[in-house]
């Protein structure tokens, strides 16, 4: 195995473990011979999700009721790492929770980290791989220096695999002083009513231009994406077809 | 209110992006203007300062006593600015900037330090939550709506599944996310008001940084290779003969998704 230990933050989606974090426990388990994933909450929820898909432990820092995980997340771990545990690697999602995190514990254990990450390979160092200019360009990097690097992964960057792995072990961690840094309040949580899964989780996204003539021939696409009926499709793509033409023939 | 907006000043986004030769880091050799993105920081930070009374300092690193980006947000309205400069600064990654940023905004004692997301051009999108820990303050990210009184600030934080109502004390960090505001347009009144307000100008030794420590001497991470990425395969182009729709449902049968 290329690498001994790899930490990987479990955001959490509810009760189950949030896709990226899937994707992340999938990779770390390619690339080392033990994972630990880090979460917040109820663990016991999460572990049979999270050892499927290849965490031996979950650590949690246990419920955090009305504050943001990141300090809390970040400063367990970083009393970890600055009392002589040694992760090889820390992977992060690129979210709301996951940039917080991986912010707080940079500055903590006083490493960098990198973000925007698109790939993980290992070749006696482990290597990053991000898209820059639009994706026409990719950028190679690795950490120096002493430490563990912390990787902030964007999602879909790899497949999640479940490999039939058991429960991960919970193990509760203590969350160190905090200071101020934990003072922000969370007064109340609001869900926004969305339609079809988030874009950047969509397996298949549909997209309409210019050809659809009008905003609301929006619907059209928005039928073809949530149908599955074969007859019904045909119908949609030739309504659509008939929109395109109309729209785009020289007058 | 005492309020400190960070201001990053980049190339222009509308040249294409390029990166040193040699560093591969990204070139910044050009007339630099302000990230768009802390427009909106500094448009909710002159809103705050509007209500609450107080004013906006504004505080950037860049190359050259670069201060055309500055001099934007100084004219919609900042009161002033510190700007730190260095030739040590050159390839500093986002943690070395977060110190930088960290003694600068110390010396101001604000109440409350306003930053973007991320930056238009690096996007790392870690800086201001790294500043808030070196500072030792709360910090609520992703923030699209901010009030603040009784030295109180509340937000609406943006969430995978909504927004979560946040209150802190202050002081604090907070990151606005575009759209949160409409950038007002500096009016000529401004611009010429602008020209006159004082910029402090500081080293690495006036905040007592040791130059090892950033920039490209304190590198702990390191570019190996940048490379053209794979050129994407063509899609396919169908035109109608009558057998259109069979062909895009036979298409999406394909791709499994239906």
């Amino acid at each position: 195995m290329a690498l001994d230990t790899i930490w990987v933050v479990v955001d959490r989606q509810g009760n189950r473990v949030a896709a990226v974090s899937l994707e992340l426990l999938t990779k770390a388990k390619d690339l080392a011979g033990r994972v630990e994933g880090i979460t917040w909450g109820g663990a016991e929820e999460l572990a049979a999700e999270a050892g499927a898909y290849g965490a031996q432990t979950l650590h949690t820092v246990g419920d955090l009721a009305d504050r943001l995980p990141g300090p809390a997340v970040a400063a367990a771990m970083a009393s970890r790492i600055l009392a002589g545990q040694d992760p090889d690697a820390i992977l992060v999602p690129h979210n709301y929770a996951g940039r917080d995190i991986a912010a707080r514990l940079s500055a903590r254990i006083d490493r960098p980290l990198l973000t925007n990450v698109v790939g993980l390979t290992y070749d006696g160092d482990l290597y990053t791989s991000h898209a820059i200019f639009g994706g026409s360009e990719i950028l190679t990097a690795r950490f120096t220096g002493q430490g563990p690097g912390i990787y902030v992964v964007r999602t879909k960057s790899f497949t999640a695999e479940d490999s039939g792995g058991g429960p991960a072990a919970v193990d509760p961690w203590e969350v160190p002083d905090l200071g101020r840094t934990d003072a922000a309040v969370v007064t109340s949580r609001h869900a926004e009513e969305r339609k079809g899964p988030a874009l950047d989780e969509a397996t298949v996204v549909v997209s309409g231009g210019r050809g659809l003539g009008a905003a609301e021939n929006y619907e059209l696409i928005e039928q073809l994406a949530t149908n599955d009926d074969r007859e019904a499709l045909m119908e949609l793509a030739e309504s659509l077809m008939a929109e395109a033409v109309d729209t785009l023939e020289p007058k | 209110m005492n309020i400190i907006v960070c201001a990053k000043q980049i190339p222009d986004p509308s040249d294409p992006g390029r990166l040193s030769p040699g560093t591969h880091t990204l070139a910044r050799d050009d007339k630099l203007i302000l990230d768009d993105s802390d427009a909106y920081g500094v448009e909710i930070g002159l809103q705050l300062a509007e209500a609450t009374g107080g004013d906006v300092t504004l505080v950037s690193m860049a190359p050259g006593d670069e201060a055309g980006g500055l001099r934007t947000a100084l004219a919609m309205g900042a009161a002033r600015a510190i700007l730190v400069s260095d030739s040590a600064l050159a390839g500093s990654d986002a943690l070395s900037t977060a110190k930088v940023l960290a003694a600068a905004v110390r010396r101001a004692e604000p109440d409350l330090v306003i930053a973007g997301t991320e930056s238009t051009d690096g996007y790392t999108g870690t800086l201001p939550v790294q500043l808030a820990e070196l500072l030792g303050f709360p910090s609520v990210s992703f923030a699209r709506k901010i009030s603040a009184a009784g030295g109180m600030l509340s937000a609406e934080r943006q969430t995978e599944s909504g927004y979560d109502e946040v209150e802190v004390a202050l002081p604090a960090v907070v990151t606005v996310t575009a759209g949160a505001v409409e950038p007002r347009y500096p009016s000529f009144k401004g611009i010429m008001a602008a020209k006159r307000k004082p910029v402090e100008q500081l080293s690495l030794a006036d905040l007592g940084i040791d130059p090892a420590s950033v920039g490209m001497a304190g590198a702990r991470q390191e570019i190996v290779s940048v490379t053209p990425a794979p050129v994407r395969q063509a899609g396919e182009i169908v035109i109608d003969e009558g057998d259109a729709q069979e062909r895009i449902v036979a298409f999406l049968e394909q791709l499994k998704v239906i």
